[in-house]
Order: C-alpha cells, then sequence, then structure tokens
C-alpha cells in the first residue's frame, strides 16, 4: 500500500511539475518580451520626443527675426534638447544592425543640422546667401525630421508585431495553465479515489470485524488478503483474534473464581462490619471513658464517655495526641503510663490528680493494656479512665471521720473525768462564793477560778463533741433566726460587721440549736480573726436541692446551705486539707479544736461542711444542713430566772465530789434533798418515799455508774413503780444517745455536767410545771 | 549729477558683488553647438570652485559684438583676441585668463586658405574670387587679411573680389571652402587644425596661401565693476585646473594643457596688427553685413 500511495503520489507530482515547468518557461519569455516591448515603448517615445524637438527647431528656424518667432538663442537652447533626445535614442539597446545603421545616419543628420543651423546663426552675408543658409538648414532639419519619423513608423510596426505575438504567448501560457490544473485535478480525484478504496475495504472489514469481537464473537476471523501492509494486517489480526479467544476462555475461568472469592470476601466483609458494630456498640456501651493510643500517643478510637469526659464530639478526637486531648498538655505526660505500656508490652495502672483540658481538677484512676502484635510488641494501648474524684472524695471524708473518732475515743474518756472534776469545782466555787460575807479577795479568787472552770468546761465541751456522748439534741429551728443571733452576738463591739442574705422562705432544719450555733460561732469568729483590720463578714443562706451526681459528698435531698465569707488573709492552698483536722490552727492562741468540733457537728447532723479559700483574697466556708421543710417552732430563749422551789429532790451519782456538790446546790435552791450512791439505792428511797408519804419530786440521775446500776435503768424502775416519775438525766456525755433522746428512754429532763446552779435549778424547775 | 552717477555705480557694483550668477559671452569661433558644449565642462567647474553658477550664451555675428554684449547684460566673455582688445580698450574689460593649446602654445594664428585644386596660389590668383571672412571683430578672419590684403596692395574688397560675406565662424568659413561655396577663406589655425583632425578632407583638399604673426589665443575677460574677489577667485580655479585631478580631464575635453593668467599687455600684437589693417580700435565699429 506504501508504494502504491507513493508511486501514486509521484506521477500526480511528475505531471504537475512538467505543466508548471512548461507554464513557467512561457512565463519566463513573455516576460522578456514585455520587458522588451516596455522599453521599445521607451524607445518610442525618446523617438517621438525627437521628433518633436526637431519640429520646434524647425519652427524656431522658420520664424526667427519675426514677430512671432524666437530670437536665436531659442534655436540654441532648443537644439540642445534636440540634441539630447539624440543622444538618449542612441544609447537605447538596439542591437539590430539596421536599427544601428539607422541611429548613425539620424546622428550624422543631427551633426548635418546643428552645422546648418549654426551657419546659419554666425553667418553674416547678403540677404540671399543668408536665405540660401537658412533654406540649407531647413532642408537639413526637414531631412532629420523624415529620417526619425520614418523609423518611428517601422518601430511603431515592428512594436504592434510583437504585442501581437506577445499575447498569443500569453494566452498559450493560460491554456497549458488551466490544462495542468483540470488534469492534475482529474489525476488526483482518481489517485484519491483508489486509495482511498484501497484503504476503506480492508479498513472495513478490520471494523467490522472487531464489531463483531466487541459484540462478544470472540475469535471471528476476515477473509481479506492481499500483499499490502492491510494484508499483513489482516493476517495478524486473525492470529490476534484467535490468540483474544484463547485468553478471553482463561480469562473467564480466572473471573468466575475471582468472582467467587469476591462473594467470600464481601460475605466476610459484611460480617466484619456486623462484628465491627457489635464491637462498636459493646465499646460505647462501657460507661467508663475508654481509648486507643497508638504509638505516636494518637488517639486511634474512643468511646462516647471518653468524648463526655473530654466534653468534646468523638469526631473531633481521633487523630488527637492523648496527653493534648486529656490533660491540655503540649508534650506526653511525665511517667507516661501508656509509653510504659509501650515498654514493658503490659498491662499498668496508675491513680492520678490531674487537670483535665476542660479545667477541671479530677482524680483519675488509668488501667493499660497493650494490643499486642504477632511478633509480641505492643502496637496499640487500650486506655481506660475512671473519674475517681467523687470516691476519692468520700475517702477523704472517711478518713476525715476516723481521725475524730479516734481523737473521739479519747477525748470522750477524759471529757468525762474532767467534767465530773469541773462539776465538782464550778460547784464548790459556786457555793464559797455564795457563804455570806467572804472576803473580797477571796471573791475575786473565786471569780477568776469561775471563769477558768467556765473556759475549761467549754472546751470539754469542745471534746465531747468528739466522741460519742455528743449526740446532736435535735429539734425544729430557723436556721435564719439562729445563724443571725450568733453571729451577731460573735461580732457585737467587734470592728467587723455581718450582711445576711437569707429568702424568706428559708427551710427549717432539724438540728441540735446549740451545737449548730457553735459552729456558726466558730466559723464567724475565725472570720473575725482573719479580718484584723475589720471588714464585712457576708452571710448568705440557700434552699438547696442535692443530686446523686453533684460534686457535694451529700446523700440526694433538701439543704440549706449556710455560707459564711470573710475578706480577710485567707488561707494557703497546702493547708485548705487540714483545717478540720484536730490540733491543727494557723492562729498561735488557737486550740485547733472550732473547725474540728464543728465539721464533727455538721457531720453527726448528716451535713456537709466544705472550704473555698484565695490566699489575700478571703475566704468561704459552706455548711449544708438536711431541711425538713417543717414549720419552725421558734426557739424560746426565755430569760429563765434564777429561782428556787419548794420540793422534795433525790440526787443520785456515783462521784461523791459530784454528789455532795449537787446536794449543796439543791439545797442552796431552796430544796429539801436526799441522795443515792447508784440506781438501785435511788430506786429503793423513791420507794420507801411513796411508802412513807413524802414523795420525792424530782429525781436526778447520773447516767453511767461503772459499778453499779446507771440512770438509764434506775428510771426503768421508777417507772414501774411510779409512771409519773419526774426523773432528770445527768451525764458528763453529753453527746449520749440518752442525752439527746431523753424522752424515750423515760426521763423528763437533761443536764448535762458540768453544771451550774443556774441550769440546774432551771432544770428542775422546767420539770417540776410538767403535769406529774 | 555726479551724486546721480555714484549712486547708479553703487547699484551696479553691488549688484555683481552679490551675484550668484555669471554670465558669460561665447565668441562663436566655431559651430556655436560645439562651442556650447566645449565650454559647459569649464563652466560647471568654476560653479563647482567658485559657488558662482556660469551661464553661456553665444554671441551671434551678425551686428557689433560688443553690442550685443551690453544689450544681453553680460559680465564678461571668452574673448577672440580682436574682441578682447576692442573689449578691453572700449568697455575697459579686465583679462583674466587664457588657455595653454595642446601644442604648447597659448597664442593663434591666421590662415588664408583656398582648395588646392582652385589653382590659387596668390594673391593675384585671388581676384574676382569669392572670400569669406569670419566677421568683422576677429583677428584671424578678418584683421589679419586686411592687414594682409592692404600689404598686398588691395583697399576696396568690392572691385578686387566677386563676392565677400562674413561666414560667422571660423569653421563655418573652413567648411564653406572646402564644400566650394566660396573660393578663399579665413579662418584660425586652431580651428583649422581641430577640424583637419576629424575631416581629413581639410589637410588634403585645402591649401593655406597665407598666415599671421601669434595672437593671443581667446581668453576670459571680465567686464569693470566685477569685484576683485570675484576675478580673483575665478581666475584662480581657472590657473589652478591644470593642479586639480578633475580639472585636467576638463582640460583634456578642452583641448588645452592648462589656463595661464593674461593682461592687456598681451594685446599688443593685435594693436599692432590692427594698425596694419588700417584699424583704429579705439574708434572702431563695425557691423557684419
Amino acid at each position: 500500500m506504501k508504494r502504491k500511495i507513493i508511486l501514486s503520489l509521484c506521477a500526480l507530482f511528475l505531471f504537475f511539475t512538467t505543466g508548471a515547468v512548461v507554464a513557467s518557461t512561457y512565463v519566463t519569455d513573455i516576460t522578456s518580451r514585455l520587458s522588451h516591448l516596455l522599453k521599445l515603448h521607451h524607445i518610442e517615445n525618446l523617438r517621438r520626443e525627437l521628433v518633436s524637438n526637431i519640429q520646434t527647431v524647425q519652427a524656431d528656424l522658420y520664424t526667427v527675426y519675426t514677430p512671432e518667432g524666437h530670437d536665436m538663442d531659442s534655436i540654441v537652447r532648443n537644439m540642445a534638447v534636440l540634441e539630447n533626445s539624440a543622444r538618449q535614442c542612441a544609447n537605447a539597446c538596439h542591437h539590430q544592425p539596421e536599427i544601428q545603421s539607422q541611429l548613425k545616419e539620424v546622428e550624422s543628420n543631427v551633426a548635418e543640422y546643428e552645422a546648418h543651423l549654426s551657419y546659419y546663426i554666425t553667418a553674416a552675408a547678403n540677404s540671399d546667401m543668408i536665405q540660401r543658409i537658412k533654406s540649407d538648414a531647413a532642408i537639413s532639419g526637414n531631412r532629420l525630421l523624415a529620417l526619425t519619423e520614418r523609423m518611428s513608423m517601422e518601430a511603431s510596426r515592428k512594436l504592434g508585431d510583437m504585442t501581437t505575438e506577445a499575447m498569443v504567448k500569453i494566452e498559450k501560457v493560460r491554456v497549458i495553465i488551466v490544462a495542468t490544473l483540470i488534469f492534475t485535478f482529474i489525476l488526483g480525484v482518481w489517485v484519491s479515489i483508489r486509495l482511498t478504496v484501497s484503504v476503506t475495504r480492508p479498513v472495513g472489514e478490520l471494523l467490522n470485524a472487531t464489531r463483531i469481537i466487541a459484540e462478544g464473537g470472540v475469535g471471528h476471523t476476515i477473509g481479506y488478503s492481499d500483499n499490502t501492509e492491510f494484508g499483513g494486517l489482516a493476517s495478524n489480526f486473525n492470529i490476534m483474534s484467535k490468540a483474544l479467544k484463547e485468553s478471553y476462555n482463561k480469562l473467564t475461568a480466572a473471573n468466575h473464581a475471582l468472582q467467587l472469592q469476591m462473594d467470600e470476601r464481601i460475605q466476610a466483609e459484611n460480617a466484619l462490619t456486623i462484628s465491627e458494630a457489635f464491637l462498636g456498640n459493646v465499646f460505647n456501651s462501657i460507661r467508663d471513658p475508654l481509648c486507643i493510643v497508638d504509638r505516636d500517643y494518637a488517639i486511634v478510637r474512643a468511646n462516647d464517655a471518653y468524648a463526655r469526659l473530654q466534653k468534646k464530639d468523638p469526631p473531633f478526637i481521633i487523630g488527637t495526641k492523648c496527653y493534648t486531648t486529656a490533660f491540655g498538655k503540649p508534650e506526653p505526660c511525665a511517667d507516661c503510663i501508656v509509653l510504659r505500656t509501650f515498654d514493658t508490652a503490659s498491662p499498668q495502672w496508675v491513680e492520678k490528680y490531674e487537670r483535665g483540658a476542660n479545667g477541671e481538677d479530677r482524680w483519675l484512676e488509668i488501667y493499660t493494656y497493650p494490643f499486642l502484635s504477632a511478633d509480641g510488641t505492643a502496637q496499640y494501648v487500650v486506655k481506660h479512665l475512671r473519674d475517681i474524684t467523687q470516691r476519692k472524695m468520700m475517702e477523704d471524708e472517711v478518713l476525715k471521720a476516723r481521725k475524730l473518732d479516734s481523737v473521739g475515743v479519747l477525748a470522750g474518756g477524759l471529757a468525762h473525768d474532767f467534767n465530773n472534776l469541773l462539776t465538782s469545782i464550778l460547784g464548790n466555787i459556786n457555793l464559797a462564793r455564795s457563804y455570806p460575807s467572804p472576803q473580797i479577795k477571796a471573791l475575786e479568787r473565786l471569780n477568776e477560778a469561775e471563769r477558768a472552770a467556765l473556759r475549761a468546761q467549754d472546751l470539754t465541751q469542745q471534746l465531747l463533741t468528739f466522741s460519742k456522748g455528743g449526740a446532736p439534741v435535735k429539734s425544729a429551728s430557723s436556721i435564719a433566726e439562729l445563724v443571725t443571733e450568733t453571729a451577731r452576738f460573735v461580732t457585737t463591739g467587734s470592728h467587723v460587721r455581718c450582711e445576711f442574705d437569707m429568702p424568706d422562705d428559708l427551710w427549717t432544719c432539724d438540728v441540735d440549736a446549740g451545737q449548730i450555733s457553735r459552729v456558726v460561732h466558730n466559723i464567724v469568729v475565725n472570720a473575725e480573726q482573719a479580718m484584723p483590720g475589720g471588714g464585712t463578714i457576708r452571710i448568705t443562706c440557700r434552699n438547696v436541692v442535692v443530686g446523686g451526681s453533684d460534686s457535694v459528698p451529700l446523700a440526694a435531698g433538701d439543704y440549706v446551705k449556710i455560707s459564711i465569707a470573710d475578706t480577710g488573709v485567707g488561707i494557703q492552698p497546702e493547708m485548705i486539707g487540714r483545717i478540720f483536722d484536730p490540733y491543727f490552727s494557723t492562729k498561735q492562741k488557737g486550740s485547733g479544736l472550732g473547725l474540728a468540733a464543728s465539721y464533727s457537728i455538721v457531720k453527726k447532723h448528716d451535713g456537709h461542711i466544705a472550704v473555698q479559700s484565695v490566699p489575700g483574697v478571703g475566704t468561704t466556708l459552706d455548711v449544708y444542713l438536711p431541711a425538713d421543710r417543717c414549720a419552725v417552732t421558734p426557739v424560746r430563749h426565755d430569760e429563765i430566772q434564777h429561782s428556787t422551789g419548794k420540793g422534795r429532790v433525790l440526787v443520785m451519782d456515783d462521784e461523791e465530789l459530784v454528789r455532795g456538790v449537787a446536794v449543796e446546790m439543791i439545797k442552796q435552791l431552796g430544796y429539801d434533798v436526799d441522795y443515792a450512791t447508784d440506781g438501785s439505792e435511788a430506786v429503793e428511797r423513791y420507794k420507801a418515799g411513796m411508802l412513807g408519804g413524802s414523795r420525792y419530786d424530782v429525781v436526778i440521775m447520773d447516767l453511767s455508774v461503772p459499778r453499779g446500776m446507771g440512770g438509764k435503768d434506775a428510771v426503768e424502775r421508777l417507772r414501774e413503780i411510779d409512771p409519773n416519775v419526774r426523773a432528770i438525766v445527768s451525764s458528763g456525755y453529753s453527746n449520749d444517745p440518752v442525752m439527746a433522746e431523753f424522752g424515750k428512754h423515760g426521763f423528763s429532763g437533761v443536764v448535762a455536767k458540768p453544771y451550774r446552779i443556774l441550769e440546774l435549778g432551771r432544770a428542775i424547775q422546767r420539770v417540776m410545771n410538767v403535769e406529774a | 549729477m555726479k551724486i546721480m552717477a555714484a549712486f547708479f555705480m553703487a547699484i551696479l557694483f553691488a549688484g555683481v558683488c552679490d551675484a550668484a550668477e555669471l554670465h558669460i559671452g561665447l565668441i562663436p569661433e566655431q559651430n556655436v553647438f560645439k562651442q556650447v558644449k566645449r565650454y559647459t565642462p569649464v563652466g560647471d567647474y568654476l560653479h563647482k570652485k567658485t559657488g558662482m553658477k556660469i551661464n553661456f550664451v553665444i554671441l551671434p555675428r551678425y551686428g557689433n559684438i560688443l553690442e550685443s554684449f551690453n544689450e544681453k547684460k553680460l559680465d564678461g566673455a571668452f574673448w577672440g583676441s580682436f574682441t578682447g582688445a576692442l573689449a578691453i580698450t572700449q568697455l575697459g574689460v579686465e583679462p583674466i585668463a587664457r588657455p595653454v593649446n595642446p601644442d604648447g602654445n597659448s597664442t593663434y594664428k591666421g590662415y588664408i586658405f583656398v582648395r588646392k585644386d582652385s589653382g590659387i596660389r596668390n594673391i593675384a590668383g585671388m581676384k574676382g574670387k569669392s572670400l569669406a571672412f569670419v566677421e568683422k571683430a576677429t583677428t584671424a578672419g578678418y584683421m589679419f587679411p586686411m592687414a594682409w590684403f592692404k600689404k598686398h596692395g588691395i583697399t576696396d574688397l568690392g572691385r578686387y573680389f566677386r563676392e565677400h560675406y562674413f561666414a560667422g565662424s571660423h569653421d563655418a568659413a573652413i567648411t564653406a571652402v572646402l564644400d566650394r561655396q566660396v573660393d578663399i577663406g579665413c579662418a584660425k589655425n586652431t580651428i583649422f587644425d581641430m577640424l583637419a583632425q576629424s575631416d581629413p578632407r581639410i589637410k588634403s583638399e585645402l591649401m593655406v596661401i597665407a598666415e599671421s604673426s601669434p595672437v593671443p589665443s581667446n581668453g576670459l575677460g571680465l567686464r569693470k565693476g566685477i569685484s576683485t574677489d570675484v576675478k580673483e577667485s575665478i581666475r584662480k580655479a581657472l590657473l589652478g585646473m591644470a593642479d586639480d585631478p578633475d580639472g585636467r580631464e576638463i582640460l583634456r575635453e578642452f583641448r588645452a594643457l592648462r589656463f595661464i593668467s593674461t593682461s592687456k599687455e598681451d594685446y599688443a600684437p593685435v594693436f599692432d596688427m590692427a594698425s596694419d589693417a588700417g584699424i583704429d580700435i579705439k574708434q572702431y565699429r563695425y557691423l557684419n553685413k
């Protein structure tokens, strides 16, 4: 095919080139002729100009020295022009000898004409001779004119012949060019058709064959064959088609096998998806935060609990660094448990108190488990976190309670004995002062001794709150009234003042008013001492409802929250954890028992006390007390008059000192008094009194008698004898449940040791006023 | 009157001094067309060297040549020896320069010639013949033959010769004798020899009967009133042509070796010859008829 195309194109090119060469030859010849014609026309113009100049000179000659003519100078000037024309004619290219001869003749005639004219111009002779000379000149001019006109006519004729000949040549060239173009076009069309058929026929067969194969007829062959490239292509196509069929068969078999594998894989992927979803659900259903970390500390997976812990959406956690997301740090934590797990390839555990990325301080319990690869190295680490802040707070509370219990055991024993001693001391001081005419100095000493004894009594009461005997004696109380009165009492005459913020509907609380008053007393005193330069103590009371998940370690329920805030020096952070410890004080003269006792009292009321302090800014203590939302029974702080009474009183106490003081005090109060050393004796005397008609109006019994019947058993026996017996229980263990709930145990009143004569008189008076 | 004359002189002088063009007359010593062609390269050379355009004008023989000079308001002319002497004497023209011929002379002589086949060999043979002068203001073409005829006792030309006229130019006189239009001719030897080079018939068919003593060849004379600077620049340009390659080429075509300076004294032979011819140059008035 290539040879056919080349031969066809060569033939086409050869034909066209031949036509072009012939046309070009003719064009060259015509161009030469036209150029020659142009030159001849130029010469012809020169010749005409020469004729015109001769005629001008002749005219000058004929008219010289006439009115219409010019002077001789005009002849001279025009002859110069004529000669110039003749010279140009002569210089024009004439190759023909005939023309050359004619030109020489013209030159000769011009010279002759000049000579005659010059002769005529310069000659000075008679008129006949001048006319003869002029005539000779005119004849010479006419001869020259005739010669040039004849030459011009001949030249014009030849010019016409040459122009005609050139036009004939041009027509020939036009015919040759047109014929060449037409035959070239026809030949080109014929060659194109032949070549197109030669190409399209095999290509068409190949296209048809490829279409058949594309429609599935793999292995189809074509029948076209020749010795051109298309024949070779057809042969190769048939070979290729056969090879394609074999490959197709193999591919079909492989495809079938692959399809089976794909089905299996899809099934496996579906199973994997289900499994993944199942595991994801399991992962997210775990309430503890879980995440999986790679060796670059990047979180590759995290459950919903982890996201909640970090207060972020799960998609924003994946890919982040665990130390950044969890703790807001730019680099791994010191002693990183994840790193330790990767290094050891074994589970690890740690408790951490950290500030989270969201700014909250918390206790975290972290377990890590290595995700081992085939070679035994940890590829990932599963991190299991547990927020144990609540538990830690509870543990702290328990620890504090244990501390207080241990102190309480010791303090309770000491306080009991100490109370008995103080009862005797105070009683004897009272009695000594009551004797008539005591010496003034002795009276001052006694007063001083009494004040010391009262401070000791107060200290003893604080100690007793740690002991089991300090159980609160609860009653519905108005917290607002209690707090207000206590705070004002403490700050009266002080350089600080109190501001109160309490709602009108503040709930009431079932509390031991005395103990809670002591708590408020202790806190306000601390606040006052924290502001030595004076200031304001802001006391706020609110009704609060505590839920189970709150950070406050309280059971769910209603509470009244008392907040006492000062603007004092504040407490250093490292000391905050110890301020409730017994005997811990930041004050030089502090006992270290005030806040410890307050803590103990609040805990015994099932409440909670917490502290917040910023050094240099101030301290706030919050006291939570369970509310009962009951109507308040107003606490009547009547002014109880120290009054005497009439009646018979039986005192039972195993301590002779206490018994003796009590007997004397009761006598001072105007009562008749007997005594017994234990419960059995008291029962016998009461029985004897009833039988003898001298019934005791009031029986005062010590609660605890180590080597005999105590008050609790004795009152039961007395109730058996006399259901209307008026019995008062007395004990140094003021927190003993019997003391708190004396009514339940058959007593009519209570008086805590140590007591003064005023308190004893009030207790007797109260039970005496009760209907027997 | 003196004031008016001074005024016109001043105008004339100023006009000459400021003229960028000089009108120079040519004496038709030969075919006027050849004469113009011969002098035109010299004029172009002077234009190139002095900046002044040279315009040549043929002075016709018919009438008085000095009058024609004045009528045409010419600034100067290449005078013949006789016309030069007339112009110097009557018009006050100052001679500037004249050419040196190829033979080394800067003079020419006058010829009286006849055809060899005419049988004329002397003055006696001329009786009753026709005679062609050149013109009345030529040395070779009129003054010399007149002196020669007078020397030989002929005073009345009309009675001795059958016919005489003025051919107007030397070559015309030569051609007239050669062409048998006239029997006796007069002309200057330079033109005779020049024509003989192109036409061998002149040497073979003509013969010289008499020749004059040499007189200065045709030279350039400028009228009075032309500034000295102009005259000197023209003189310097002409004298320097032989030292300039372009000038030498033009001189070769002009058929001269060089130009030399010329003065009134150089024209003494002309005055002598005029005396011999009975012509008073100071008073000479003529008309070519």
